[in-house]
């Protein structure tokens, strides 16, 4: 179950995060935080293989006892985790993609908004509300 | 290899000579496995090159197995794949009387068993092949072939016996085991097929009761063994996994439904955890085996044992990156199966399970990674940190962590965990083994310490080597934790310093808090004051913190503020939203202030502390912008100083839009070109502007990247600062008023905002935007302004002296000096004081920009001569104000003084009297035309000594009392006859005076003008005569006819001397023709007079001017000039030179004559002849 829906900007800082237990918050700060290393990692990776049309989604990031990280990176290097319990076993791959399609989509129609400078903290309501929405269906 | 390949390989059967077949055994067992044969395979499987090993045994029949096979194919290993009959047989006859036979047997009891591929062996001696050479057709070969073969003759196989050894024997046994290996591998891949059957079958069975999976699971690594066996390793490993895979949906289904009986002995409380061990070979494993075999392993048993087959075969197809990477996995689903089997496990068992298996795979894996290099690292430092991870919970469950008590329980918990890791009896294994280690780190506290910190080394220098830097700061955190309950705070501040550095550069305010909470604590403990202060002040300005901490933090601050000082950036605990400065519109210049006033700004702060602040001081300083004007040069009259720098205006315009337009300050104009579009035939079609950048300008600016993250800030030096004194700075939005006093003019900008709080000082830049003041500095000025048009010399002139004080006032009575230049006399009206070239001027005390004007008298001489240039004279007048620190004290202003009129002298002459003629011409208007009278012409007394002059007397041509009105358009003119000179050739000089009494009209005042002149060459020497005749017989002059011209030099004085005279006819060459000489030269001496006559022709009919007559003293060559004062002319001497006289020297009576000439004689017009004067 998806406990952890996070956007991390360009400049690799927090744009948004949100999470079903508000008091494992900062918990999953950190592990947002290392995804990055991950997210790089795999960046990289795919830079090498040279294809032209590059796989936004990265798949599994990071995995521990308690959780499991898949990691998404958009064309202008805004990087959405979704953290899952490592106890879950019904999401699959397709159910992950899914929902970073489904977060994707919010954060374009987001930097739509000409009141939002990209590269800020997302305040706004709707997309909260949103990102909610798709923690709560996808647990 | 397996040890399991000996059971594993296929059995060939033999019968028939199995003497002979002995002596061969050995030979083809070697001879099998050394090449590889290709293995075609059935379900589109690709084709595989193998190589194949067989076992043989004699075949016999066997009832049981018989029975048993027909059931299915129940083992793989040891089945009977191919069977073979070796016989020796040199002629037909010998095969016909009993090998036939014996063959026969062999043959139907074959047909009866499973797997009936067979193979006749017929071993040859090289000798008997001669016979075969006799008939074809005809061998034991054949024969046999004849007998069995059926449509499968390459079954029977003739060899030579390579033990009798000849040179065709061996290429004879390649072939043999050639066929060899063919037939093998046909049998086995049909046995493997069928064998594979089975499997497929028991699988599907897995539902049914008594279906157990150890049993399956034997069945299909049966599988394996045969891939394995063929170096098929990655098959091999597909079959494991597939029972993985099976085995991990049975625990999944299990936890939604019933679990199958066979499932529950998997959840037999583990005794043993000592984690994997790779080497497959050990009694560790191959106890692992057996328990399966006999259903008594537990789920960790079995895992181990899956693992370790698996592992082996990634070594050994040298993948060990993919081992640690499995592993990770492996550890983390296996945590999850335990979970879901219900496993009761003794407490930490589990950690140490993943804490050797990890230490085994690392080690296991390092050893073999050698130069497959980097891609392995990221695997390899995650199982350090999970091992390291895991060695923290042990210690922390054995009580071994540092500042923990051991008591009881914790004692009891170290042994009960000992017992449960044995040894894996792995000879090979290099020592110290995981188990080792984690034996010796549970034996004591010290040793635990020893291992932990070494663990997270190997962790961190793992993920920092593979680039992982975050995941290695965060392991720094852990190590921080770890130091402090060590006790060794100091040792945990630098992991800390840096993870916030790095949260700091990336922005994540949560954890960056979160370290600062951490380094609160740290520094509290070390007494490290002054960054307890930063850290405390952190804490206490993040909002998202509960209030209880921010709180506690921000007491902390207070407290320390009394005695440590320090600078803490204060961007994100007083943050300086908005600057407005209050500039002087009223000034030309934008964005400015005038000197010597007060700057105002209006600061908008907000306060992130949780409670309020009081500052003794708020500021913001200000620096001054170095200036090319501002050095060194003196400024100009006028006092402004004009400054290029463009500032921009914060007003109303938010911060971040702000962020975009501060890269376009200061020297950044937008770059803009002219573009011309041309017609076709050259002619401007339109013009526009262009900006070439514009995709760079107009680009969507992301506010992140342009405002960078200062981590530590220092005061910069300023010059100047907004600032206000004692301040409560209270939670939330703060509006300020800072005041500025601007001495001095330039441009500043606003450099940083600096709180002080008792000895704290909260800093932070406002680099970003730019914002920039400029000072005017109005400096005070003294002019002139002229009340009427032009300033006249030689009257009284009135200006109107203007001081303005610019920006500065003059607070006490100033006194300013005036001095004029040589020439002019100042006077101011209202005193009484005389004109004269120096005047004290003093000023009232004034306002800034007050502007006083004062009239003042000027009175310039008319001192200039008969020169008609000279219209104006340039005066100055200098003011002097030494008070005037900033500015030059003399002041040079220019004053142009016109001249009213202008006089000149002139000499005429008729015969041999003299008249002086003074002209006056006026410069003025009509409107300010002047008044003469009483004109008068002097000698001065001296001239009358000399006896010669003494008779020298003025008469007086001009009306006696006439008044004289002289303007531009109305000049005067005075006459004198200057009766009683001598006459003589060599006059002296006279100076004369000329002065009337001259005022302005509408003045009262007469003044007296005087101009003095010399009158030279006053008296008459010589007379021109010139007439122009007819040729005798004509009576009138006509155009075209030559005529006579007469000239007639006369001397005056009749004392001529033997001077040499040149006179030349200058004629109008349009009028006149002269023929001949136009010049000549003669003597006068011995008469008073010269006639000299030429014939010329007037050209044209009219009146005609008589042709002028020049005359010149001639001084020959050889003769030295009279005035032999000219020294430079000495050269010139030795040439003949004219010398010509001066104007009152030579009358010419002929002057302005005219003569009348009547048109060409063909016109037959009326002829005359007539002289007239004009």
């Amino acid at each position: 179950m998806a406990v952890c829906i996070g956007f991390i900007g360009k400049e690799n800082s927090p744009l948004f995060l949100r999470c079903i237990n508000q008091s494992q918050e900062l918990q999953f700060h950190y592990i947002m935080h290392t995804c990055i290393d991950f997210v790089e990692e795999k960046i990289i990776q795919s830079n090498k293989s040279g294809s032209d049309v590059r796989e936004l989604y990265l798949g599994l990031l990071y995995s521990s006892e308690e959780v499991k990280a898949y990691g998404f990176v958009t064309n202008t290097k805004v990087k959405i985790v979704i953290i899952i319990d490592s106890t879950n076993s019904l999401l699959r791959d397709n159910e992950i993609r899914a929902i970073f399609r489904k977060l994707h989509n919010a954060y374009t129609e987001l930097v739509c908004n000409p009141f939002y400078t990209p590269g800020d903290p997302i305040t706004s309501k709707s997309f909260g509300a949103l990102v909610d929405e798709l923690l709560a269906s996808s647990s | 290899m397996c040890i399991m390949s000996t059971t594993t390989q296929p059995v060939i059967t033999y019968s028939g000579d199995t003497q002979l077949f002995s002596t061969l055994e050995s030979a083809t067992v070697q001879g099998l496995p050394q090449e590889t044969v290709e293995w075609k395979r059935s379900y589109g499987r690709p084709p595989r090159a193998v190589t194949l090993s067989a076992s043989f045994q004699p075949f016999k029949i066997d009832n049981d197995s018989f029975k048993e096979q027909s059931k299915g194919l129940k083992k793989l290993s040891g089945a009977e794949v191919l069977h073979t009959y070796w016989v020796e047989c040199q002629d037909i006859d010998t095969y016909k009387a009993n090998v036939r036979e014996s063959i026969q047997t062999w043959f139907t009891q074959i047909k009866q068993v499973e797997c009936s591929d067979w193979l006749i062996i017929l071993v040859e001696n090289s000798d008997s092949k001669k016979s075969k050479q006799i008939l074809p057709r005809t061998t034991v070969l054949d024969k046999v072939k004849n007998d069995f073969g059926g449509k499968t003759t390459e079954r029977c196989i003739a060899v030579i016996d390579p033990v009798k050894g000849e040179t065709k024997s061996s290429e004879s046994w390649q072939t043999f085991l050639f066929r060899l290996r063919q037939a093998l591998m046909a049998a086995f891949s049909r046995t493997l097929t069928k064998f594979e059957e089975t499997v497929r079958t028991q699988r599907e069975r897995r539902n049914e009761l008594n279906w157990n999976f150890c049993n399956y699971f034997l069945l299909q690594e049966e599988l394996a063994f045969a891939f394995e066996m063929l170096g098929l390793y990655d098959e091999a490993l597909v079959q494991y996994d597939e029972l993985d895979a099976l085995f991990t949906q049975f625990v999944l289904n299990s936890a939604v439904g019933d679990a199958p009986d066979w499932l529950l002995a998997f959840q037999a409380t583990p005794n043993n955890w000592s984690g994997v061990c790779l080497n497959p070979k050990t009694p560790f494993n191959m106890e692992l085996r057996q328990k399966i075999q006999n259903h008594t392993m537990s789920v960790i048993d079995f895992r181990n044992y899956l693992f370790a087959r698996q592992s082996a075969l990634l070594l050994i197809s040298s993948k060990p990156a993919e081992v640690a990477r499995r592993c990770l996995s492996y550890v983390q689903s296996y945590m999850y199966e335990l979970k879901l089997l219900n496993v009761n496990t003794v407490d930490g068992a589990i950690p140490t399970w993943i804490l050797l298996t990890c230490l085994q795979v690392l080690s296991t894996c390092q050893s073999h990674v050698g130069a497959t290099g980097n891609q392995s690292m990221e695997s390899f430092a995650l199982l350090w940190n999970m091992a390291k991870d895991k060695l923290y919970e042990l210690g922390r469950k054995c009580g071994l962590l540092p500042g923990a008590s051991v008591g009881s329980a914790e004692l009891h918990c170290v042994v009960t965990l000992s017992s449960g890791i044995t040894d894996f009896g792995d000879e090979s294994a290099v020592r110290p083994t995981p188990v080792d280690k984690l034996k010796e780190a549970l034996s004591s506290s010290q040793a635990f310490t020893r291992h932990y910190l070494e663990l997270s080394e190997l962790a961190m220098g793992t993920f920092k080597h593979c680039g992982r830097l975050r995941s290695a700061r965060l392991i720094g955190r852990d190590l921080s934790r770890f130091y402090l309950q060590l006790g060794q705070p100091q040792k945990s501040v630098s992991f800390l310093l840096d993870l916030l550095r790095g949260y700091q550069e990336e922005d994540w305010p949560l954890l960056r808090i979160d370290t600062h909470i951490e380094l609160a604590e740290v520094f509290q403990k070390i007494g490290d004051r002054v960054r307890f202060i930063e850290a405390s002040a952190n804490i206490a300005a993040y909002p998202a913190l509960n209030a209880e901490t921010r709180m506690k933090y921000f007491n902390h601050l207070l407290q320390s503020a009394q005695d440590e000082f320090r600078s803490i950036n204060c961007s994100s605990m007083m943050d300086l939203v908005d600057i407005r400065i209050h500039f002087d519109t009223s000034l030309e210049e934008p964005f400015s202030v005038l000197c010597d006033s007060i700057v105002r700004a209006e600061v908008q702060v907000v306060n992130h502390f949780p409670g309020p602040v009081n500052c003794s001081e708020v500021t913001v300083t200000v620096k001054a912008v170095k200036n090319a004007n501002d050095e060194g040069k003196p400024s100009k009259a006028a006092g402004k100083k004009s400054v290029t720098e463009k500032s921009i205006d914060t007003k109303g315009i938010e911060k971040s839009a702000l962020a975009t337009k501060a890269k376009t300050l200061s020297s950044d104009y937008i770059p803009i070109k002219e573009q011309l579009h041309l017609k076709q035939d050259g002619s401007l079609s339109s013009v526009a502007l262009v900006c070439p950048s514009a995709q760079q300008l107009l680009g969507r600016k992301v506010s992140h990247g342009l405002l960078p993250t200062e981590l530590s800030v220092i005061k910069e030096e300023y010059t100047h600062k907004l600032s206000v004194k004692d301040v409560n700075i209270v939670p939330g939005v703060n509006r300020l008023t800072l005041q500025m006093k601007a001495d001095h003019a330039g441009t500043y900008v606003l450099s940083q905002f600096v709180a002080c709080s008792q000895r704290l000082e909260f800093i932070q830049s406002v680099n970003c935007p730019k914002v920039s003041i400029t000072v005017v500095e109005v400096m005070p000025s003294v002019t002139f302004i002229k009340t009427r048009d032009d300033l006249l010399a030689g009257t009284d002139q009135e200006v109107e002296l203007v001081v303005r004080t610019g920006s500065t006032a003059f607070q006490n009575e100033k006194t300013l000096r005036l001095c004029s230049s040589r020439g002019l006399m100042i006077n101011l009206p209202k005193t009484d004081s005389l004109f004269q070239r120096e005047l004290d001027f003093v000023l009232p005390p004034m306002a800034a920009f007050e502007t006083v004007s004062h009239p003042l008298k000027i009175r310039a001489d008319l001192g200039f001569t008969a020169s008609k240039e000279a219209t104006f004279v340039e005066h100055k007048l200098s003011v002097h104000c030494p008070w005037l620190s900033k500015t030059p004290p003399l002041l040079d202003l220019p004053l142009n003084v016109y001249a009213p009129f202008t006089v000149q002298y002139k000499l005429h002459t008729a015969y041999t009297k003299k008249f002086v003629n003074i002209h006056v011409q006026g410069l003025t208007p009509s409107s300010r035309a002047f008044e003469f009278q009483n004109p008068n012409v002097l000698l001065p007394d001296a001239t009358y000594k000399n006896p010669a002059l003494s008779k020298l007397e003025w008469r007086n041509l001009n009306g006696s009392s006439q008044t004289l009105k002289i303007s531009q358009d109305q000049p005067a003119n005075y006459l004198w006859e200057l009766c009683g000179a001598p006459a003589q050739y060599d006059m002296p000089l006279l100076k004369a005076e000329f002065s009337v009494d001259y005022r302005l009209v509408g003045t009262t005042d007469w003044k007296i003008f005087s101009f003095n002149f010399d009158i030279v060459d006053y008296a008459t020497l010589f007379t021109v005569r010139s007439r122009v005749e007819p040729v005798k017989g004509n009576d009138f002059l006509r155009a075209g006819s030559l005529c006579h011209m007469t000239l007639t030099v006369s001397d005056v004085l009749q004392q001529a001397s033997s001077a040499a005279l040149m006179y030349e006819v200058l004629a109008d060459q349009a009028l006149w023709a002269v023929c001949g000489r136009t010049a000549g030269v003669f003597s006068m001496e011995g008469s008073s007079k010269h006639s000299v006559t030429l014939d010329v022709m007037p050209l044209v009919c009219g009146f005609l001017p008589l042709p002028a007559v020049r005359l010149s003293r001639y001084i020959p060559a050889e003769q030295k000039p009279k005035e032999t004062n000219r020294k430079a002319d000495l050269a010139a001497a030795t040439l003949p030179r004219l010398e010509p006289f001066g104007a009152g020297q030579v009358y010419n009576w002929s002057k302005a004559q005219q003569v009348h000439v009547l048109a060409a004689p063909s016109n037959n017009g009326p002829t005359s002849f007539d002289t007239s004067t004009s």
